[in-house]
């Protein structure tokens, strides 16, 4: 068949990402998940074999059986664990967040106007398929919303030990090299297979601090009504270097 | 593996010659043979390889007995488990997954044909995509990937979910070649 192998390549991260996804609600920050995910990266070979055609068909068409097996959040390819805390809550199937008091475990009802607060292992990101992917969240509007991760639980209050995700505005006073002003993806978004992260928010409301840069917004309708939560093979250049 | 099925094995005779008035045929059938044989996909006019391709045992080949081994798809599949810490049931809700290596399609025909897909049930989609290339979905003719006689590319397997209860579905995928042309290359 002569099959001709071609070096390993690996596919651009991130793929389509859908724009504006965001539908305020105002009052109500409630946000339900959307994901991707890429499983299989693999030997990009493409064979061009000898012509050896045995007939000549004009078409085909083959049914062939798939099976797909759906799954709860936590227990999907890309495993989304609400159980870390109050503020996220697996409604159905799926994982929501919750800063509206709206989930019974909470006692407070929201968030505390004209003040910047932190919600710390809100929930946590597993790779459950088989190759490294990259997590990437969708573009988050400049303010009041900001989101960190960590590799393990976090444990340390201070908001200066997380690490901003790559699309998340940050506070001028946080020392993150990352960010949605620095080109760099941080190496803890790469997750092997097994690997999770943690997930942080915080809502910077205080007008008259303005941590996340005067032209940031403080205003709570900002905080997008959705959060787009994509995975995806890590680059194989990147990867390499991990 | 080939089995071979002769479609009208008795080749076939049947004058139907009633003879009214002049002797005239009234009509006239005769049946001749045409041999065609069933093969495996993966050696097939229009080859779905997932043998020798694959992830997680997602893509494997079903033996149907005298038809030959045909493609078949399991998410997750039966090895996704086998990387400690990983045991996916199954792919979330409300997301969409591109699965990569799935198959190789190769045209085995004599003429340049145009592949993609076609899903109709559950799901919100099920579609094929050239994973070298991201230009999009497989999903009609003229967006299909044009593949050259002898020529191949891998396909991963798009999954779009709705709000779908949680379960097992067991869906066809239409994998469809149809010509682009009548020069042959």
């Amino acid at each position: 068949m002569g099959e001709v192998e071609r070096p390993r390549v690996a596919r651009d991260v991130p793929r389509r990402r859908p724009a504006g996804r965001v539908r305020t609600q105002r009052g109500n920050p409630t946000m339900a998940n959307r994901r991707k995910f890429i499983a299989g990266l693999g030997a990009l070979a493409t064979g061009s074999a000898a012509a050896m055609g045995t007939g000549a068909f004009s078409s085909v068409r083959a049914e062939r059986a798939i099976s797909v097996e759906t799954a709860g959040d936590v227990n999907a390819y890309l495993g989304l664990d609400a159980s870390e805390s109050v503020y996220a809550e697996q409604t159905g199937s799926t994982l929501e967040l919750q800063f509206d008091g709206s989930n019974s475990g909470q006692d407070g009802n929201g968030l505390n106007a004209n003040a910047d607060s932190v919600f710390q292992n809100v929930f946590s990101i597993k790779n459950n398929g088989q190759n490294t992917v990259r997590v990437q969240l969708g573009d988050l509007p400049n303010g009041p919303m900001a989101v960190y991760h960590t590799e393990e639980e976090s444990t340390n209050v201070a908001t200066s030990s997380l690490t901003a995700f790559d699309t998340s505005p940050v506070p001028d006073w946080h020392d993150s090299d990352y960010g949605r002003d620095t080109p760099a993806i941080p190496s803890s978004q790469d997750l092997a297979p097994g690997d999770d992260i943690y997930v942080h928010f915080a809502f910077y409301l205080n007008d008259s601090v303005e941590s996340l840069g005067s032209d940031a917004s403080t205003n709570i309708s900002d905080i997008p009504n959705t959060l787009g939560i994509y995975a995806d093979a890590t680059p194989e250049e990147d990867n390499e270097a991990l | 593996m080939n089995r071979r099925r002769l479609i009208g094995m008795a080749a076939g005779i049947f004058a139907g010659s009633t003879a009214i008035g002049t002797g005239a045929i009234s009509s006239s059938r005769a049946e001749r043979s045409i041999t065609a044989e069933v093969t495996n996909d993966s050696e097939a006019y229009l080859s779905i390889d997932s043998e020798n391709v694959g992830v997680a045992g997602r893509s494997s080949q079903v033996n149907l007995g005298n038809n030959g081994k045909v493609a078949t798809f399991r998410i997750p599949g039966p090895e996704d488990d086998l990387i400690a810490g990983t045991d996916p049931n199954g792919v979330g809700l409300e997301s969409e997954y591109w699965f990569e290596d799935m198959a190789r399609i190769q045209n085995q025909g004599n003429n340049p044909i145009s592949v993609y897909s076609d899903y109709s049930g559950d799901l919100d989609q099920i579609a094929i995509f050239d994973i070298n290339n991201n230009s999009g979905l497989l999903t009609s003719h003229s967006d299909g990937r044009s593949l050259d006689v002898g020529e191949s590319f891998i396909i991963g397997v798009y999954i779009k979910t709705g709000d779908q209860p949680i379960a097992k579905y067991n869906e066809n995928l239409a994998i469809i070649g149809e010509q682009t042309s009548m020069t042959t290359s």
